[in-house]
C-alpha cells in the first residue's frame, strides 16, 4: 500500500531540545534542574545578562551536541562558531541570543520512522546549539495584561534545535517522529524528556494538493507547540483551516501562528512580510570550536540505540517485532526486559514485561523504576508452577504498583494461591450436576456451552483455579457421561 | 605631581587615607565614586597602596555606573577579575574613575567632563584614570583601552601607560561596548609600575574564554647598560604620523634619536593597511557595541522608565544613553542588518584579517613600531572630540586602531611637552611581545629622564 497524501501536506519540524542532563547551564555554572524551584533561584550574574559578565562554554553540552548529531546519522562539523541573533524581549537578558548561523554542529543527518504506508525517512537538515531565554508570566491574558514578571532560572539552558527538511505527510507522522526522536534523545542520556519544557516543537505546514491538483501551498509556521499531542493537534486543526481557506478561496498568508491549546485552534501571531532582521553577527566572546577528536571517542561511547536494539531483541531472544518494539521505546523499560529474560524463556518475558508490566505503568503514568526486573520474575515463577493463576499474577502486579509489597506477600495477603486439583475435580462434577441445559447443549455441539461450565468452576474456586485446569476437568468428567 | 607606588608605601599606614584626603580636595572631576577604606588593606606586592579603576569595572557593592545615567544606581553583586586580582595583591580600591560614556570616544560623561591635573581648562581625556595618577591621587589605575581611551588618556596627562596583548587580563567584570577590541590596560608614574601592576592582573581567567592559558611577566625582562636596546629594530609607520602637529612631531623626533642613542635601529616605512584600520575600527565597534548595549533594558538592573507595556518601558529606559552612544548604536544595527551587512561588517571583519597578517609581517623585521600617542596635546574643555579626531570616531587614529585590531600589547610613555601639556610615545609590540614593550619604554624612560624634565617646566 502506498500513501497517497491526498491533500500534499507537507510538515517540517523544528525542535527545541534541552540538554537539561548537562548538570550546568550553556554559559555558565548554574544548575540545569530548577523543577520546582523558586523563580530566579537558580541563576547567577552570568545568567541573568549583568554587565561585565562574560560566557563560559560548557565543554559538555558540546559533546552533547555530538551525541544527538551522531544518533540522528549525521554529519558533525569540525570547525564551527556562535553568532549572535540579536532581539529585544525582556525574558532574554543581553538582548541577544548566541547560536549558530551557517555553521550548525550537526547538517544532513535522518531517522526513520514507522510512515503512514511503511517505514519512512524523515531527513534532519541541520540542528544546532543555542541558548534558552528565561520564561515571562503574564497577569492576565498577553493582549490586556496589567503586569508581567520574569523568571531567568530557565535563562542560559543549552539547547540543541534540530530541523527537519518537511518530509513529514501527516499528523501522525509528526507525532510518531517525536516519540522516536524523544526515545533517541533518553537513550543518549542528554535529556529528560519528564521535565517542563524539555521539548518544545515549531511545525511549518503547507497543503499543496487541492481539488486534485497540484497548487503552491502556503507555509504557516506553528510557534512553541509544547507536548506530541498538541502538535498533532495543532497540525490537524492548520491542515483542517488551510483546506477550509482554499475551499472558501479566501487567501492564505505565509504568516507565524501560535497553538492556543485550550481552545484548539491556531491563531496569528505576525505576518512573515514584517518579521525581525536578528542581523547575526559572529561573537566575539566565544573562540570558535574545534570539535575534532571528541567525536570519534563520543562515537564509541554511544549507546546501543532503539533501532538496534529492536533488530538484535528479535535475533536474540527470538521475540516477535512487535513486542521488540513495545520494549525499546525506553531504554530502562528494555533493560528491566532483558534483566527478565535473562532469567526465564524470552518469550514469556517480553509478554508479561511489554504486555502486562507496561500496560499497567502507562494506565497509572508511573515510571519504570516503580517495578523491578526480581518482582516480575517472582511473578512469572509462581505462575509457571501454577501456584496462581495469570489473572492472579496480573493483580499482584497492579498490586505491586499501586500499594507496593513484596509478591509472595501479595499472594498471602489476599488468599491467591490455586486451590488443590481434587477441589477442582469437585467442582467440576458439581457444575455439570447443576447445569444439565449446558451439558445437553455440549452434547449437541454446541461448543460455548463448555464455557458455561468451566466458568461455573471457577465461581466456586474464587478464580484461585487454573482456568486451562477447570476446563480440562470439567471435559474429563464430560467424557465419563 | 605623579608618585610612583614606592612613595606611596613610604607613607605606610597613611597612604590611603593621605590619598582619600587629596580626592575629597581636587575638584578637577576626576573620580565618581570614593570607596577605599584603609581597614580593607591586605598584603602583598601592593599592600596599602591606593589604586583607582575606571568606572565601567565592576566592583562588588560599589555603584558602577560606565558614567551614563542608564546604569545610575546599579551595585554589581560581584567583582571584576582584576579587581580580585588587586584585592589579592594587598591593594585597597580606593574609588571609580571619571570616564566617556561606557568609554566611547566623543560620548559625554553623565558626570561632566574631567579636568587636566596639568592645566585645568583642558581635556583629562576619555578616561579619567590617568589623571588620577597624573595628579597624584593615586600610584596606579586601571582602566579599559578600546580605541585608545587609556593610552590618549596618558599621553595628554603625561602618564605611562601599559595594554597588554589580547587576552593577558580577564575582561570578567569590564563592561565593554567593544569586546574583540577591548583589553584592559594600566596607567602609572613609572614604566616599572605600570608593568609590575599588570602582571599582577595577567594570567588565565576561566569566567573570560578569550583569556590567554599562560600569565605573562613583565618585570623581569629590562635590560640594564648603556645599550638596553642594542639591536633592537624599530620601525615607524609612515602612516602613523599624519596629521600630528609640528610641537608633537618635534618630541616625537626626539624620542626617535634617544631611541638610537639607545642602541636600536630606526626606520620609517609604509603599511598599506593603514588607513582602513580607523574605518574598520569604527564599524566593527558600531557592531559590536550595538549588541553589547543591548542588555540595558531596564528589566533587571540600573534604573526603568514607567510605561504601560514593555516595548514602551525598554524604549523610554534606553533613552537615558546619551546622544553620542544612541548614534553608535544606530550605526551599528544598520551596519549589522542584512540588506548590509556583506558590504561594511563582513568587509571590515576580512579587512581586520588583513590588518593582522600586515602586522605579523611587518613583526617579522621590526622588534618595535613607535609612533606618536596623539596626533595633538591634550585639548580645550568644550572644544569637540580631541587630539586631532574631530569626528565622532571610534578610535582616535590609525596608530591606536591598529593595536586594537591586532589585540597588540602597546604602551604609552611621556616624551615631552608642549608648552604646559605633555605629550606622549607610543610603543607597540608584537602579539605577546608584550615584554619587547615594556623593555623599550623602560628604557626610553630613563634616558629621557621626563620626570626632570617635568620639574624644569
Amino acid at each position: 500500500m502506498v500513501y497517497e497524501n491526498p491533500d500534499g501536506i507537507m510538515i517540517g519540524l523544528e525542535i527545541h531540545v534541552q540538554l537539561n542532563k548537562a548538570n550546568t547551564k550553556m554559559f555558565c555554572g548554574c544548575t540545569t534542574d530548577y523543577t520546582d524551584k523558586e523563580a530566579n533561584t537558580c541563576v547567577c550574574p552570568g545568567c541573568m545578562a549583568l554587565p561585565g559578565t562574560t560566557p563560559v562554554l560548557n565543554e559538555k553540552t558540546v559533546d552533547g551536541a555530538i551525541k544527538i548529531g551522531l544518533a540522528l546519522n549525521a554529519e558533525i562539523e569540525n570547525e564551527t562558531d556562535f553568532f549572535l541573533k540579536n532581539y529585544f524581549y525582556p525574558d532574554i537578558g543581553n538582548g541577544y541570543q548566541v547560536t549558530q548561523f551557517d555553521k550548525p554542529i550537526i547538517k544532513n543527518g535522518h531517522i526513520m520512522i514507522e510512515g503512514e504506508d511503511g517505514e519512512l525517512k524523515i531527513r534532519i537538515k541541520r540542528a544546532h546549539m543555542e541558548n534558552d531565554p528565561g520564561k515571562m508570566a503574564h497577569f492576565g491574558s498577553i493582549e490586556k495584561s496589567t503586569g508581567s514578571i520574569i523568571d531567568f532560572n530557565r535563562s542560559g539552558m543549552p539547547l540543541v534545535e534540530i530541523v527537519t527538511e518537511p518530509d513529514i505527510r501527516s499528523s501522525k507522522e509528526a507525532r510518531r517522529f517525536l516519540d522516536k526522536l524523544r526515545s533517541i534523545l533518553e537513550y543518549l542520556d542528554v535529556f529528560d524528556g519528564s521535565r517542563e519544557g524539555a521539548m518544545k516543537a515549531d511545525a511549518n505546514i503547507s497543503v499543496n494538493i487541492f481539488n486534485g491538483k497540484r497548487i503552491e501551498g502556503t507555509r504557516v509556521e506553528i510557534k512553541n507547540i509544547s507536548s506530541h499531542k498538541a502538535v498533532e493537534k495543532a497540525i490537524n486543526y492548520e491542515i483542517m483551516r488551510q483546506k477550509d481557506f482554499l475551499r472558501k478561496n479566501k487567501p492564505l498568508v505565509q504568516e507565524t501562528r501560535h497553538y492556543d491549546e485550550d481552545r484548539n485552534v491556531t491563531v496569528s501571531l505576525r505576518v512573515k512580510e514584517t518579521a525581525d532582521d536578528y542581523r547575526y553577527f559572529p561573537d566575539f566572546d566565544l573562540v570558535p570550536m574545534v570539535v575534532g577528536g571528541r567525536v570519534e571517542g563520543i562515537r564509541a561511547t554511544l549507546p546501543e540505540l532503539p533501532d538496534a536494539k529492536r533488530e538484535r531483541f528479535v535475533k536474540t531472544y527470538g521475540i516477535s517485532d512487535a513486542h521488540a518494539k513495545s520494549l525499546v521505546t525506553e531504554r530502562a523499560f528494555a533493560d528491566l526486559f532483558e534483566n527478565v529474560a535473562a532469567a526465564v524463556d524470552p518469550k514469556i518475558a517480553a509478554s508479561w514485561t511489554a504486555d502486562i508490566v507496561k500496560g499497567e505503568l502507562n494506565y497509572r503514568d508511573m515510571p519504570v523504576t516503580s517495578v523491578s526486573a526480581e518482582d516480575i520474575l517472582a511473578v512469572i515463577g509462581m505462575v509457571s508452577k501454577k501456584e496462581i493463576s495469570e489473572e492472579s499474577g496480573v493483580l499482584v502486579i497492579r498490586t505491586l504498583l499501586d500499594e507496593g509489597g513484596k509478591p509472595t506477600e501479595i499472594v498471602s495477603a489476599k488468599g491467591l494461591a490455586m486451590v488443590a486439583d481434587d477441589f477442582i475435580v469437585t467442582a467440576a462434577k458439581e457444575a455439570i450436576a447443576e447445569s444439565p441445559d449446558a451439558v445437553a447443549d455440549y452434547k449437541a455441539g454446541t461448543e460455548k456451552a463448555l464455557n458455561f461450565i468451566v466458568g461455573k468452576v471457577m465461581q466456586k474456586a474464587k478464580g484461585k483455579a487454573d482456568a486451562r485446569l477447570a476446563r480440562e476437568m470439567v471435559l474429563k468428567e464430560l467424557e465419563k457421561m | 605631581m605623579a608618585k610612583d607606588i614606592a612613595a606611596f608605601k613610604a607613607a605606610g599606614d597613611k597612604a590611603v587615607l593621605e590619598s582619600l584626603e587629596k580626592i575629597k580636595k581636587d575638584d578637577s572631576n576626576i573620580f565618581i565614586t570614593v570607596c577605599g577604606s584603609s581597614k580593607t588593606a591586605g598584603s602583598g606586592p601592593l599592600a596599602g597602596v591606593p589604586i583607582a579603576l575606571s568606572d565601567n569595572i565592576s566592583v562588588k557593592d560599589v555603584e558602577t555606573t560606565c558614567a551614563s545615567k542608564i546604569l545610575k544606581g546599579y551595585i554589581p553583586p560581584f567583582s571584576g577579575k582584576a579587581v580580585l586580582d588587586l584585592e589579592n595583591a594587598g591593594a585597597v580600591i580606593i574609588g571609580k574613575t571619571n570616564m566617556t560614556e561606557f568609554g566611547i570616544l566623543g560620548a559625554p560623561s553623565a558626570y561632566g567632563p574631567a579636568q587636566n591635573p596639568h592645566d585645568k581648562t583642558k581635556k583629562a581625556g576619555p578616561s579619567s584614570a590617568a589623571a588620577a595618577v597624573a595628579a597624584g591621587l593615586v600610584p596606579a589605575a586601571v582602566s579599559s583601552d578600546a580605541g585608545g581611551i587609556l593610552r590618549v588618556s596618558a599621553s595628554f596627562c603625561g602618564t605611562v601607560a601599559f595594554k597588554p596583548s589580547y587576552g593577558a587580563i580577564s575582561r570578567y567584570g569590564l563592561i565593554y561596548y567593544a569586546g574583540s577590541l577591548d583589553q584592559i590596560g594600566v596607567t602609572a608614574a613609572t614604566v616599572s609600575d605600570a608593568a609590575l601592576v599588570a602582571e599582577i592582573l595577567s594570567g588565565n581567567d576561566l569566567c573570560d574564554t578569550t583569556s590567554l592559558p599562560e600569565k605573562l611577566v613583565y618585570t623581569d625582562k629590562i635590560k640594564s647598560g648603556d645599550k638596553p636596546l642594542d639591536g633592537f629594530r624599530i620601525g615607524i609607520p609612515e602612516e602613523f604620523l599624519e596629521g600630528v602637529t609640528a610641537d608633537v612631531m618635534k618630541t616625537f623626533e626626539e624620542a626617535v634619536s634617544t631611541f638610537e642613542k639607545l642602541g636600536a635601529v630606526c626606520k620609517k616605512f609604509s603599511m598599506k593597511t593603514a588607513k582602513y584600520m580607523q574605518p574598520v575600527h569604527d564599524i566593527i565597534a558600531a557592531g559590536e557595541s550595538s549588541a553589547m548595549l543591548a542588555k540595558y533594558d531596564g528589566t533587571r538592573f540600573g534604573p526603568r522608565a514607567e510605561a504601560d507595556n514593555w516595548h514602551e518601558m525598554i524604549a523610554k529606559t534606553r533613552a537615558l544613553f546619551g546622544p553620542v552612544v544612541r548614534r553608535r548604536i544606530m550605526l551599528g544595527v544598520y551596519l549589522l542588518k542584512t540588506a548590509q551587512y556583506n558590504d561594511y561588517y563582513m568587509k571590515s571583519m576580512q579587512t581586520r584579517t588583513l590588518i593582522i597578517e600586515e602586522f605579523e609581517s611587518v613583526f617579522q623585521e621590526y622588534d618595535l613600531l613607535v609612533s606618536p600617542t596623539t596626533k595633538d596635546i591634550a585639548p580645550v574643555i568644550g572644544t569637540p572630540c580631541n587630539g586631532g579626531c574631530a569626528d565622532e570616531l571610534s578610535s582616535f587614529s590609525a596608530a591606536i586602531a591598529g593595536a586594537d585590531l591586532a589585540g597588540l600589547p602597546a604602551a604609552t610613555v611621556p616624551c615631552g611637552f608642549v608648552g604646559k601639556l605633555p605629550a606622549g610615545l607610543q610603543i607597540i609590540g608584537g602579539y605577546l611581545k608584550d615584554a619587547n614593550v615594556i623593555a623599550a619604554a623602560e628604557a626610553f624612560e630613563k634616558a629621557a629622564d621626563f620626570v626632570k624634565v617635568q620639574e624644569a617646566v
